[in-house]
């Protein structure tokens, strides 16, 4: 594939382009309820070539290898209808030639569709025997193999194999209209072990789903909150996380003045990471869809604003170095400037010492998911607990918490000790390209004066 | 491409199944921060097997016709596991072309202009804010057939504007958002532009709101971000499932009875417009809730034959999904008094125009929890300041029986029309 791709360019004069192809084979396996609704094995294939002139940019997509040269010629056309205001180029990179094939725990694409198939329905079962209020579950594998390959007028020219496994498994419970679930995923790029020995974890989906029904909604109002690890990463994410990609940022000055790097944005004990280099990781990429390769990036050290989360365009605006953050969903899109894993970085508390001092409080388990306007934000846990006089009292459900991005940070007071990143099956979702593969978390932590939104 | 499929079927001896082939050329081009950014040339095709045997189904997908001899092979392993199922697939069924397809010239260049105008226009009212903006021309070609004799075909075209304008402004980060699409070419883009001018005009103060339960007059952009809560509750494999809240509740009353809702493919302006759905029905008005009352769940073939009814033609399908039921077009209809009349009969609550963080509650329940992205104070009948740091919290099936006024006016965008609903009573946390 490589012989065919790499010869894409010959002839072309232009100022820039770029090409991904991939082959994605994929196992998806579904039951809901007893039954097994799907369990398919599913391939596709084809490229997107990109072109850029004087700023302007043209995309074709294509879906044979052999179809390329004209995929260049239209992208090449597409990018020449139209100049923009301002003349823009892109950052140069070294080039990368290189093959980049993952080690692998035990290789999904070597196990048999009967064995998975075996595999989540014992978790199925496990899911379906919780008892009587246990009505229904949505149990989930999926895999994917993305053969990816990228050519660039640079001269790069990379092979690269990403695989992905996970599972989901929610289990659903009822008291007349009350509906109720509970939820465990696992998913990452280490292998086929990640889904093995997952009982444990199915019976605590139960245990949730279960006590949910009987917990009382959370009543609204402002409250000092401890986030667990999952949650904790989907805050800084959705909080955070997206301010920092510079394409919000790069030709809106107003919004430069607000970003200055070196500026305070939380105590002197506040890091926050985004890091495409941790391999295994969901969000691990071996290289970005400029051609960069993936680094630790620091956007907040100490406290402080120190990088933001940049494409070759928008480094190339902002007079910036790439990070190797400029990702598609796959070969039908241009890439964006997306997160990779982002994490905030432990610090010393226990659990006991963010408990400390807490009159009123909620400790707040497990994500469901979150939403940004970049200054304004809002995510949703799986459960929560009361936390009254320091101490972890009863189950409250449909805690949201909200809030804006720079008050909230300032008023992070604690950082415990115990660090965890969280992939699963899901993703983020920006510019119409859902769920492109991230990894997010934290230790816990303990913020203050958080709004949570309930009857009263 | 069909024959050569059914070759291939033929010889590995598939004696059911049906078969979806769908085709996209789709011509986007877009502005970023009030420049022109890309313009893109994305086509794709992809075929979907469904084979029934040995009493269960099977699936695979593909979208490289070279391997369809595999996708039979995977289709058939996957049909050892698959869930017990024998249905009856339509046959030979008579359709009427229906206006759809619209095959306009894209002019690429005359709408790089149109976009740098819009940008200078908003630019010369608003200086501080920023621009997105995508045109898009999409053609799509679907066919569906099946070993029954069924074949149908059906070619649509999808025109989309949307606009997305971010500035910081002293009342804080501001996102205004909206969108003309239509199988015909977008209408009325200047009125979306002037929409965004407002809302940046009225956001540019601030009122405080008191906590407490309110009035909330809900925009249609904003209610887009609960539809899907109903598509949920209507679901008939949820209800089958025993996790719809509307299970055993045909018949009954379970909203306002001011509200009346429609499945509609046979308005055009609206995109799920087709002739037959996913399995090959022929689609139909569906007036799924009347004055309140619900008259119907939405069906596949599958949940059809299990609660022994008429299938709804409402099975949505790509290429690479398996059937699942849901609205083609949704419509809420309209009420009989206009929006100026509705605030001005509101004492004390908020109008919200954008949520932030639809569809993360338990939605199943319909439940919901969200951040006012973008809402005004209403006080005495009058629009106030915007409200900041302020949150709305319920159940949409609660408040959509306290309905006390629906609007003559209704946004139709993507595949709804919704009007603005005022609901009283809604919960208000505000900092």
């Amino acid at each position: 594939m490589k012989e065919i791709l790499k010869d894409s360019f010959s002839g072309f004069s232009g100022e820039y382009a770029d090409l991904r192809y991939e082959i994605r084979r994929s196992t998806t396996i579904v039951f809901r309820g007893k039954d097994l609704e799907k369990a398919s094995r599913e391939v596709s294939q084809g490229g997107g070539v990109r072109v850029f002139n004087a700023g302007s940019e043209g995309f074709a997509t294509f879906s044979r290898p052999e179809d390329v040269k004209n995929a260049v010629k239209e992208a090449e056309r597409l990018s020449k209808v139209a100049r923009p205001e301002k003349e823009a180029h892109l950052v140069s990179v070294k080039p990368v030639v290189a093959d980049f094939i993952p080690v692998l725990n035990n290789d999904p694409r070597k196990i048999s569709l009967e064995e998975k198939v075996d595999l989540l329905r014992r978790y199925n079962e496990i899911a379906l025997s919780g008892g009587e209020k246990i009505t229904s579950t949505t149990s989930v594998y999926q895999d994917e193999e993305v053969e990816r390959y990228y050519v660039s007028t640079d001269g790069s020219l990379v092979k690269e194999v990403r695989v992905y496994s996970g599972i989901r498994v929610s289990v659903l419970a009822a008291d007349g209209n009350n509906v109720q679930s509970g939820t465990v995923t696992f998913g990452d790029q280490r292998g086929f072990d990640t889904v093995l020995g997952k009982e444990a974890d199915v019976e605590k989906a139960i245990n949730d789903a279960i006590s949910l029904l009987s917990a009382e909604r959370v009543k609204g109002g402002t409250y000092t909150v401890i986030l667990d690890p999952e949650i904790a990463g989907v805050f800084i994410h959705e909080a955070f996380g997206h301010l920092s990609e510079a394409d919000h940022v790069y030709r809106n000055e107003k919004l430069k003045e607000i970003m200055v790097l070196g500026k305070r944005f939380g105590p002197d004990f506040l890091n926050v990471v985004d890091d495409g280099s941790l391999k295994g990781e969901r969000g691990y990429i071996a290289i970005d869809d400029d051609g960069v390769l993936p680094e630790r990036t620091y956007l907040i050290k100490d406290g402080k604003l120190n990088a933001r989360l940049h494409s070759r365009f928008t480094a190339a605006l902002m007079g910036e170095t790439p990070t190797g953050n400029s990702r598609a969903l796959n070969f039908g899109f241009i890439p964006l400037v997306r997160m990779t894993n982002t994490f905030i970085e432990p610090q010393d508390a226990t659990f006991e010492d963010l408990l400390e001092g807490i009159d009123r409080g909620l400790y707040v388990v497990g994500a469901i998911g979150g939403q940004t306007e970049l200054e304004m934000f809002t995510f949703s846990s799986r459960k929560a607990y009361e936390i009254v006089n320091g101490k972890i009292g009863k189950m409250v459900r449909d805690v949201v918490l909200s809030g804006n991005v720079f008050e909230t940070l300032m008023n992070i007071d604690k950082i415990g000790n115990d660090l965890q990143l969280h992939g699963g099956l899901g993703g983020c979702g920006k510019g119409g390209q859902m769920p492109l593969p991230v990894s997010h978390g934290g230790p816990h932590i303990r913020i203050r004066n958080v709004v949570i939104g309930g009857a009263r | 491409m069909k024959r050569k499929l059914l070759d291939i079927l033929s010889k590995k001896n598939v004696k059911k199944f049906d078969l979806v082939i769908e085709r996209e050329n789709v011509y986007p081009i877009s502005f970023e921060q009030n420049e022109l950014k890309v313009l893109q040339n994305k086509n794709a095709y992809g075929i979907g097997l469904r084979i029934f045997e040995g009493g269960r189904v099977g699936y695979s997908s593909t979208n490289d016709i070279t391997t369809f001899q595999d996708v039979v092979d995977y289709a058939r392993e996957s049909a050892k596991y698959g869930k017990e199922l024998d249905l009856n697939l339509p046959e030979d069924t008579e359709f009427t072309d229906l206006p759809i397809y619209n095959d306009i010239f894209w002019d690429e260049k005359g709408w790089v202009n149109k976009g740098k105008e819009i940008i200078r226009k908003i630019e010369s009212v608003s200086k501080e804010v920023k621009i997105d903006i995508d045109f898009t021309k999409g053609v799509y070609d679907v066919e569906l057939l099946n070993s029954e004799g069924f074949y149908g075909r059906y070619k649509k075209t999808v025109y989309a504007f949307t606009i997305s304008g971010f500035a910081v402004l002293d009342s804080g980060f501001t996102f205004v958002f909206d969108v003309e699409s239509s199988t015909k070419l977008f209408g009325d883009i200047d009125r979306a532009i002037d929409s965004i001018l407002e809302k940046l005009e009225r956001a540019k103060t601030t009122s405080a709101v008191k906590s407490g339960n309110m009035t909330v007059l809900f925009s249609p952009i904003a209610l887009l971000s609960f539809v899907r809560i109903i598509s949920l509750g209507l679901d008939a494999n949820n209800v089958k499932r025993g996790i719809s809240p509307l299970k055993d509740k045909i018949g009954e009353r379970i909203l306002s009875s001011k509200l009346t809702i429609q499945d509609n493919p046979y308005d055009f302006e609206l995109l799920g417009a087709k002739p037959f759905d996913g399995e090959g029905v022929k689609t139909r008005i569906n007036t799924v809730i009347e004055n309140g009352v619900l008259n119907t769940y939405l069906h596949t073939l599958e949940t059809a034959k299990y609660f022994n009814v008429e299938p709804t033609g409402t099975s949505q399908r790509s290429y690479n999904s398996m059937p699942s039921s849901g609205f083609n077009s949704m419509v809420i209809k309209s009420g009989e008094k206009s929006l100026e009349e509705i605030i001005e009969d509101i004492d004390y609550g908020i109008f919200v125009e954008e949520v932030i963080g639809g569809g993360q509650s338990n939605i199943l329940r319909g439940d919901y929890s969200v951040n006012v992205g973008l809402g005004f104070l209403i006080e005495n009948g009058e629009i106030k300041g915007r409200v900041r740091d302020t949150m709305i919290a319920g159940n949409f099936y609660d408040d959509l029986s306290r309905v006390i006024d629906i609007s003559k006016e209704s946004k139709k965008f993507l595949n709804v029309e919704v009007p603005y609903i005022a609901v009283e009573g809604v919960s208000v946390t505000s900092k």
